[in-house]
């Protein structure tokens, strides 16, 4: 009797963790999709050409075909394309041996027509080819559109947190 | 068993499991998970723009209550926050609200005298015209000067940014 009683209550508990993880909140699919790019994004050791193009693709599918880039601190703004985030992206990638990418505490807000506002800390960190180490570290504000492909970022912005 | 004679030490190292122990247990992770959140916050230094004062990799406790009747002073280390809690900088007051920063081949100047800062070990050559901390700001930098200027991060933050001191 007791051996059935715990049998389903693992049953239920199975099916209530099926249907948490079958029907994510629209908050947990957003910060599902920021993990799904730090993974994309992470590189451990030397790639081919072709697997970094692969990989940079797979980075630049995270964003919208437009997205807006805004660093205050840096007095940049700029609207790119999809493939020019592939590029960069394929750039970077062939001159860092090692890249992570983190995003902590991030908060999200929802706003009209399926938008996402996302304020977070974002740490890149890795090595480059030559050895030499570097870590950066920003407070990010995002903008994520939920269109047919699922969420895309359109919006980046870096936020100056110290002014010099 | 050697611990047979000693009953004390015996409860101590296999208590028995009763609630009241649990409850013991309980309360004692509790406190400890609070203390350890709003009180003393471990942290891990990562990065060398405070050396040599708080080296990569350091193990240090961050006091969260350190500001709550007092406003931070120059010359002390305060912890500055980003979007939450997690991850945050660690850098040093030089200059209050209102007054003018600048350095001079590498001299650091509060509104036009130089400032004596023996936590700063090696050489260095920056250079920023003078500038003014806006209100309710306070103007941080690291205690290592001697990466590039352009690769350290330094510059005037919000009060509201500063979320305690180290402790040591």
């Amino acid at each position: 009797m007791n051996g059935k009683k715990i049998g389903a209550l693992f049953l239920i508990l199975l099916a209530a963790w099926a249907l948490w993880a079958a029907f994510p909140t629209r908050k947990r699919q957003v910060l599902r999709t920021l993990k799904a790019l730090s993974r994309a994004v992470e590189k451990e050791g030397r790639e081919g050409d072709l697997a970094a193009a692969a990989a940079a693709r797979k980075v630049s599918a995270f964003f919208a075909l437009r997205c807006r880039i805004e660093a205050e601190g840096y007095d940049f703004r700029a609207e790119v394309e999809r493939e020019e985030i592939a590029r960069y992206a394929f750039a970077a990638r062939g001159r860092a041996s090692r890249v992570s990418l983190r995003f902590y505490d991030p908060v999200v807000d929802f706003g009209p027509e399926g938008e996402a506002k996302v304020r977070a800390t974002v740490r890149l960190e890795g090595e480059g080819d030559g050895g030499e180490s570097f870590r950066e570290v920003h407070e990010v504000k995002c903008t994520l559109r939920k269109g047919e492909e699922g969420w895309k970022i359109e919006e980046v912005s870096l936020v100056e947190v110290l002014r010099r | 068993m050697a611990l047979d004679r000693y009953p004390c030490l015996r409860a101590f190292l296999f208590p028995r499991w009763t609630p009241l122990y649990l409850l013991r247990v309980a309360a004692v992770a509790v406190f400890s998970l609070l203390f350890f959140t709003f009180v003393l916050r471990p942290f891990v230094v990562r990065g060398s723009s405070m050396e040599p004062t708080y080296p990569d990799g350091s193990f240090h406790f961050l006091l969260r209550p350190r500001y709550l009747l007092s406003e931070p002073r120059r010359g002390e280390v305060v912890a500055v926050r980003l979007a939450g809690e997690r991850v945050i900088l660690l850098k040093r007051v030089v200059a209050l609200e209102e007054e003018d920063v600048a350095f001079r081949e590498g001299v650091l100047y509060v509104n036009g005298r130089p400032l004596t800062e023996p936590y700063v070990k090696g050489p260095c050559d920056w250079e920023l015209p003078p500038r003014r901390v806006e209100p309710g700001h306070l103007y941080v930098v690291g205690d290592n000067r001697s990466m590039p200027l352009e690769q350290h991060d330094f510059g005037q933050v919000s009060r509201g940014r500063i979320l305690g001191a180290p402790l040591w």
